[in-house]
C-alpha cells in the first residue's frame, strides 16, 4: 500500500479508503474467518475494523506498520466476537482460541498443481493441531514477519519459531516421501514452470 | 551411517525449498469484498446520523437567543497538550486545519480578546483557548480550558458553541463563565441568557441566569443557585473568598500564580473569606491573608509553605 494513499486517507479522501479497503479486506477477512469460524461474524470483525480505522484516520501517518496494526485489531475484536458469541470470557491470548480455521489454498491454473496436491496440502494442514495451524498460517500463507506475529498474539519468538519449525516438519512428513510424496514431484512441476 | 544422515539432512533441505516453493505458488480462496464495504458505509453513515441528529437538535432548541458565561474546565489541559491518539485528538487536528489560533495564558496573567464575531471573551491565569480568525459554518466554535468570561454577540443563524474536555456549552442567551481547573472537574455559571450544557455522557442542562451546574468525569453532579459576582470577579482581577478552607485557596493561588504554595495541614481546615486582589504579586497577596490569618511563611526553593 502506497504512503501516499495513506496521506489522502488521513485528509478525508474515501476513494482512497476504498482502496485500502480492496488491498486489506481479504486477508483481514481470512483471517478473521480464521478466529470465529463464520463468514457473518468475520464479515463484522473486518467492517468495524475498517470503521476503526477511517474514524481515526488522523493518526494513521503514525502507523510504523499498517499490516501489522490492522492484524492486530482484527486479531483482538475477532476475539471479543467469540467471546460475545461464546459467552466465554478467557483472557485475549493465543491460549484462549481452541480453534483456527486456515482458509483453503488454491493454486493459479498455469502453475501445473493439480488438484490432488491441493488437497493434499489443504488437509495436511488442517491436521496441525490448531495454535500451531494459527501461527503458521499468519508465517507461511499470510507472510507476517516472525516478530510481528509474536506482538500480536502476546508470545515469545522462540514460541512463533517453533510452531512453525512443528507445523513445517508434520507437513513434510505428510507430503514428503514417506507419505503423499508430492514434494519430490512438485520439483519437476517447479522445474518445468520456470522455463 | 555419517554418509547416510547427510544425505538425509540433505533431502530434508531439499523438501523444505519444495514445501515452501509449493506454499509460494499456492494462494488462499479469492473472496468478495462487497459485503464488508457496504457494512463499513452503512456502520459511517449511521455514526454521522447520530452525530447530525444531535446538533440539530441543539440548534432547535438554540434557535433565536444570544449569553455571558463563566466556564471552568479542566479535563481539557491534557487534550490540547496532545500525546493520545483518539477522537478527542482527532477533533483537535480538525481545529488546526480549519485555522484556529490558540491563545495560552501565562500564569497569574489574563487576556481579553474580541472574536471576530464581536463576542468579547477574557481568559483567566493558565487557560487555552482555541479560536478561529473568522467564525464559518453552521455554528461558532471555540474550545476553552481553565477559566473563561464570554459575553456572545447575538447570531440566532449561527449558534455559539464552547467546547470543552468532556462538555459542549451551547449558547442560548448571552453572559458565562466556565471554569475547569482540576482533572475531571469543571462548572459553568450563566450571568445572563441562557445556554445548554451537552456532557460527553449526553447529560443535557439548560441554565437559567444565577444557575451554576457542576461536572464530575463527564458527568453533571450538581445544579445550584449562586451570585454570578461571586464568579466572575477574577475578570477585574479579584477572587472572592467564600468560606474556602486555606488549603483550597492555597491550590487556587497555585493554579493562578503557577508558584507551588502549600499549606501546613492544621492551618488547612481554616476558612476564609474576603476578596483578594490577584492584580499584587503572589508577596503581597500571601501578606494580606497573612493579615486575616496568623501564620508563618516559609520559601523552599521554588515553593511556598504556609505555618502557623
Amino acid at each position: 500500500m502506497e504512503a501516499n494513499v495513506i496521506y489522502r486517507i488521513v485528509n478525508g479522501d474515501e476513494r482512497a479508503f476504498d482502496a485500502f479497503m480492496d488491498f486489506y479486506s481479504g486477508a483481514l477477512y481470512r483471517y478473521a474467518y480464521g478466529v470465529v469460524g463464520n463468514r457473518e461474524d468475520a464479515e463484522e470483525v473486518v467492517s468495524d475494523v475498517f470503521v476503526e480505522i477511517w474514524k481515526n484516520r488522523k493518526g494513521l501517518l503514525e502507523i510504523e506498520s499498517m499490516q501489522a496494526y490492522l492484524y492486530t485489531i482484527t486479531y483482538r475484536k475477532a476475539v471479543s466476537m467469540l467471546r460475545h458469541t461464546s459467552g466465554r470470557a478467557d483472557s485475549v491470548s493465543l491460549d484462549g482460541l481452541e480453534n483456527f480455521t486456515a482458509s483453503t489454498l488454491t493454486a493459479p491454473d498455469q502453475s501445473l498443481i493439480s488438484r490432488e496436491e491441493l488437497d493434499a496440502l489443504n488437509s495436511a494442514i488442517e491436521s496441525l493441531p490448531p495454535k500451531c495451524r494459527h501461527v503458521f498460517y499468519l508465517a507461511k500463507i499470510e507472510r507476517l514477519p516472525y516478530n510481528e506475529i509474536s506482538r500480536m498474539l502476546d508470545v515469545s519468538l522462540a514460541t512463533v519459531n517453533y510452531h512453525v519449525g512443528y507445523a513445517m516438519n508434520h507437513l513434510k512428513k505428510l507430503l514428503g516421501p514417506g507419505g503423499k510424496n508430492i514434494l519430490s514431484l512438485l520439483l519437476l512441476y517447479l522445474a518445468t514452470y520456470n522455463f | 551411517m555419517d554418509n547416510q544422515s547427510h544425505i538425509t539432512s540433505q533431502e530434508s533441505q531439499r523438501q523444505d525449498v519444495r514445501l515452501e516453493s509449493l506454499l509460494d505458488a499456492c494462494r488462499p480462496e479469492e473472496f468478495d469484498n462487497s459485503r464488508i464495504k457496504s457494512l463499513v458505509r452503512g456502520k459511517l453513515m449511521r455514526e454521522a446520523m447520530i452525530r447530525q441528529r444531535r446538533r440539530r437538535h441543539l440548534i432547535t432548541a438554540v434557535a433565536g437567543i444570544a449569553a455571558c458565561v463563566c466556564i471552568v474546565a479542566g479535563v481539557a489541559l491534557r487534550l490540547f497538550s496532545g500525546g493520545d491518539v483518539d477522537l478527542s485528538h482527532a477533533t483537535l487536528a480538525e481545529v488546526e486545519e480549519a485555522g484556529y489560533t490558540e491563545l495560552v495564558v501565562a500564569p497569574g496573567k489574563r487576556a481579553e480578546l474580541t472574536l471576530s464575531d464581536g463576542t468579547r471573551l477574557i481568559a483567566n491565569s493558565r487557560t487555552r483557548v482555541l479560536y478561529p480568525e473568522h467564525f464559518d459554518g453552521a455554528e461558532r466554535r471555540v474550545y476553552a480550558n481553565g477559566e473563561v468570561y464570554l459575553e456572545v454577540a447575538k447570531d440566532a443563524a449561527h449558534p455559539f458553541v464552547v467546547e470543552s474536555n468532556g462538555f459542549d456549552v451551547k449558547v442560548l442567551g448571552t453572559v458565562f463563565n466556565i471554569t475547569n481547573t482540576s482533572d475531571s472537574t469543571a462548572s459553568v455559571v450563566l450571568v445572563e441568557g441562557s445556554v445548554e450544557v451537552t456532557t460527553e455522557r449526553d447529560d443535557r442542562v439548560r441554565l437559567k441566569p444565577c444557575d451554576m451546574v457542576d461536572l464530575v468525569n463527564g458527568e453533571v453532579s450538581s445544579l445550584s443557585h449562586v451570585d454570578p459576582a461571586d464568579y466572575t470577579l477574577w475578570i477585574d482581577g479579584l477572587m472572592s473568598l467564600r468560606g474556602e478552607s486555606l488549603s483550597t485557596l492555597a491550590q487556587k493561588l497555585t493554579d493562578h500564580y503557577g508558584v507551588a504554595i502549600e499549606c501546613a495541614p492544621a492551618l488547612g481546615r481554616v476558612k476564609v473569606y474576603g476578596k483578594l486582589d490577584l492584580h499584587d504579586s503572589i508577596e503581597s497577596v500571601i501578606s494580606s491573608i497573612r493579615e486575616i490569618v496568623p501564620m508563618e511563611i516559609e520559601r523552599k526553593g521554588d515553593r511556598i509553605i504556609m505555618r502557623n
